[in-house]
């Protein structure tokens, strides 16, 4: 027989582990001892809080196992009653090794943001924290901006379909001018409160300086021309964001303009999403006049403005002559 | 050029050096020395296992190099096991156990894996007290700490 026995072995186990799922993992947890070590800790490694899951006693009890928290808004109505969006937030960031926080649509509130910011501050494991559509306003963003200039190890912050406003938008520009870790922002706007051309003016001024966000989701905040604007003086002296979303937005031709002078020097920007804004024919003319200096755009969505077929065409040429080299 | 290998028991087997190469370690161990006649010793194999295996790895010849996939998401599929390859598994389950012990020593990455995805196939839709008498497992577990465990993971379903 088996000097040592092939489920013993660690990595034996892990591989099978991979092949099943929450039920299965179930019962080999209630196996043997043994086994419940290694088991219990890939049933909780992660975790999605909806109608079912675990209680937060159990959370906090197996808190040293979950590396992936996801807690949806089905989850509100059985955890709500008996823990505030404070309370919930602190047990939730005792966790010593969580890598994923995702609140998906669960309100958590300006209290909620504040809460999580404490907690940020002296974190060091959290490398993303989705908060879409939490309901966190202007103070919440600002709470969290605060943290944003302690922490050093998120990446990705989702703040999508929250109304943080201009103060919000502020708020994180500042943020933003001292953080070196952040690579991913989304600030989806949000039909309550979208920050406009004064929050994107704000946000501009950090991407001067801000030297390691790669992707800004700024989608639908009633950007017009003076954000656009803003932003392409910003574009002309960045050198690190690829991703820029500005797509269901209200720029103009004389935005566009500006844009595309910016990308005629810009040499970092691979991907901009311009959908479902007012580009007309003046504008994808100036478009396809800066790609044929700029060669490092490589995705442009232009879907949904007014401008004419031929300007398309000619676009979507140059692209492909882009991508071609 | 065709390699020689000896088992556990001093078995030698000569087969053809891509074959052989189907080994990570094997195929390292051949860089290493350059070109040899000289066998290779695999003192934790013994040749009931390692004729086994040498089916597989002649069957695999041809097989393109497997690529790690690290994918995002953590779980795999297990029901995807190629027909050949299913039924080169069924064996007894010492056997199944001494097969993935020497796919791992050897490192043959396929191989390791056709046979994990085996027994997570043989754990699947058991209870627990079908687990344990499958692998031969004794529950260690009082009363006690069994409803408690069982109270505690009481929301883990499908997802």
């Amino acid at each position: 027989m088996f000097q040592k026995h092939p489920l013993d072995l660690h990595e034996i186990r892990s591989r099978i582990v991979g092949y099943l799922d929450a039920k299965d993992l179930k019962s080999c947890a209630l196996v043997s001892r043994d086994w419940n070590d290694s088991f219990t800790q890939s049933l909780y490694s992660f975790v999605m809080m909806s109608k079912r899951g675990p209680s937060m006693e159990t959370i906090e009890k197996n808190k040293h196992l979950i590396k992936l928290l996801k807690i949806q808004s089905f989850a509100y109505e059985r955890l709500s009653s008996t823990y505030s969006q404070g309370k919930l937030i602190s047990i939730i960031m005792a966790n010593s090794i969580m890598s994923t926080l995702d609140f998906c649509d669960y309100p958590i509130g300006d209290n909620g943001a504040q809460a999580l910011s404490e907690a940020l501050k002296t974190n060091r494991t959290l490398t993303a924290l989705y908060l879409l559509n939490s309901s966190i306003g202007p103070s919440g963003a600002q709470a969290l901006s605060e943290a944003l200039r302690a922490n050093r190890n998120l990446i990705t912050l989702t703040l999508g379909f929250n109304p943080i406003g201009i103060n919000g938008a502020q708020a994180l520009s500042e943020a933003l001018r001292t953080n070196s870790t952040l690579t991913t922002l989304d600030l989806y706007g949000s039909p309550i409160r979208s920050f406009g051309d004064n929050g994107a003016q704000a946000l501009s001024e950090a991407l001067k300086t801000n030297r390691t966000l790669t992707t800004l989701n700024l989608g639908y905040n009633s950007i017009r021309s003076q954000g656009a604007q803003a932003l392409s003086e910003a574009l002309k002296t960045n050198r690190t964001l690829t991703t820029l979303n500005l797509c269901d937005n209200l720029i103009d031709d004389n935005g566009i303009q500006t844009l595309s002078e910016a990308l005629k020097t810009n040499k970092a920007l691979t991907t901009l999403n311009l959908r479902k804004n007012k580009i007309g024919n003046n504008g994808a003319q100036a478009l396809s006049e800066a790609l044929m200096v700029n060669s490092t755009l490589t995705t442009l969505e232009l879907y949904g403005n007014p401008f004419g077929d031929k300007r398309a065409l000619a676009i979507s040429q140059m692209l492909r002559a882009q991508n071609a080299i | 050029m065709p390699v020689t290998l000896v088992s556990l028991d001093n078995e030698n087997y000569v087969v053809d050096k891509e074959v052989a190469e189907r080994s990570i370690l094997i195929k390292n161990m051949l860089e290493d020395v350059g070109e040899t006649d000289s066998p290779i010793p695999l003192p934790n194999v013994t040749s009931t296992v390692l004729k086994k295996v040498i089916e597989y790895c002649e069957h695999h010849r041809n097989d393109p190099i497997q690529v790690p996939d690290e994918t995002d998401d953590p779980r795999k599929r297990s029901n995807d096991i190629e027909e050949w390859d299913m039924k080169f598994m069924q064996v007894d389950q010492e056997m199944l156990f001494e097969i993935i012990l020497a796919a791992n020593y050897l490192d043959i990455k396929p191989l390791l894996d056709v046979g994990c995805k085996t027994v997570a196939n043989i754990i699947k839709g058991k209870t627990p007290e079908e687990i344990r008498k499958a692998f031969n497992i004794v529950n260690d577990f009082t009363p006690e700490e069994e409803a408690q465990i069982r109270k505690e993971n009481e929301w883990a379903e499908d997802r």
